[in-house]
């Protein structure tokens, strides 16, 4: 999608802002989710890549860093639903990252490849750096009960383990 | 959605490309007048079809004009669910 908007920006002499959705979970790694956590990294590095894009040919390639929202990928999966202890976790509602999403794209504090961690109460936004960040930093970045999830992980590897290939 | 919201009310409009839309994306949807200036189309297409993602493009330029200033590919990741209803890669494919 990057690969086909950049060709179309430039092609029309036209500047552009390519905004990305990433997560806080690109900050952090677990068992339990190893692929979504590889994708999201992945995704906050190929922002990072493209800051130089700016300056070459005027396109803006920021992104947003989500923590825990209230969105129909949590409320939707009450499997996922149970990471959550509503007497201790927070969770922000998705107009949250919404008005994150159009500060990151639009507010030119923010320089090209900057990803912008939506994790906190207040639209108390944050700037995630390549080195020396210390992490998820808002009230909704983190989910009490996530680790219920691996004793199922446990069982799976258990089930496997001895098993004739083929 | 909550994006193409804020855009809505900064007076943007917008193409949603995607397979299906949430129901309370539909209801929002539906919900917005029809005499506004102010656009947002929902376009049914698998995002994960290269040529596809380039008809979007075509699609903005009927619906919209010209190219979008704003492009957010924000395709939904999450981790395979395995048959105990957890996220599990570690089961896929061969298991799940």
């Amino acid at each position: 999608m990057s690969r086909i908007a950049i060709r179309k920006m430039l092609n029309a002499n036209q500047p552009g802002i390519i905004l990305h959705v990433s997560s806080t979970g690109a900050q952090k790694a677990s068992i339990i989710t190893p692929l979504y956590q590889a994708s999201k990294s992945a995704i906050s590095t190929f922002v990072r890549c493209m800051a130089q894009l700016h300056e070459m040919g005027g396109i803006r390639v920021v992104g947003v860093a989500p923590g825990i929202i209230r969105s129909p990928l949590f409320t939707d999966h009450p499997e996922v639903m149970r990471y959550i202890d509503p007497s201790k976790d927070c969770m922000l509602e998705p107009s949250a990252v919404g008005r994150g999403m159009l500060a990151v794209a639009t507010d030119l504090k923010y320089p090209p490849g900057t990803i912008l961690e939506v994790a906190d109460v207040d639209d108390n936004w944050r700037e995630v750096n390549i080195l020396n960040d210390p992490g998820p930093q808002g009230k909704a970045s983190w989910s009490s009960n996530k680790n219920l999830a691996l004793e199922d992980v446990r069982k799976i590897i258990d089930s496997e383990k001895g098993a004739k290939s083929g | 959605m909550a994006f193409v919201q804020e855009l809505y009310h900064a007076g943007c409009s917008s193409v949603i490309v995607d397979i299906s839309l949430h129901p309370t994306a539909t209801q929002w949807l539906e919900s917005l007048p029809k005499d506004s200036t102010t656009k947002v189309h929902f376009h049914k297409a698998d995002v994960s079809d290269w040529k596809v993602l380039e008809n979007a493009f075509d699609v903005y330029d009927k619906l919209i004009g010209g190219i979008p200033f704003i492009v957010c590919p924000g395709a939904g990741i999450y981790e395979p669910v395995c048959e105990h209803a957890t996220p599990c890669p570690l089961l896929s494919p061969a298991s799940c």
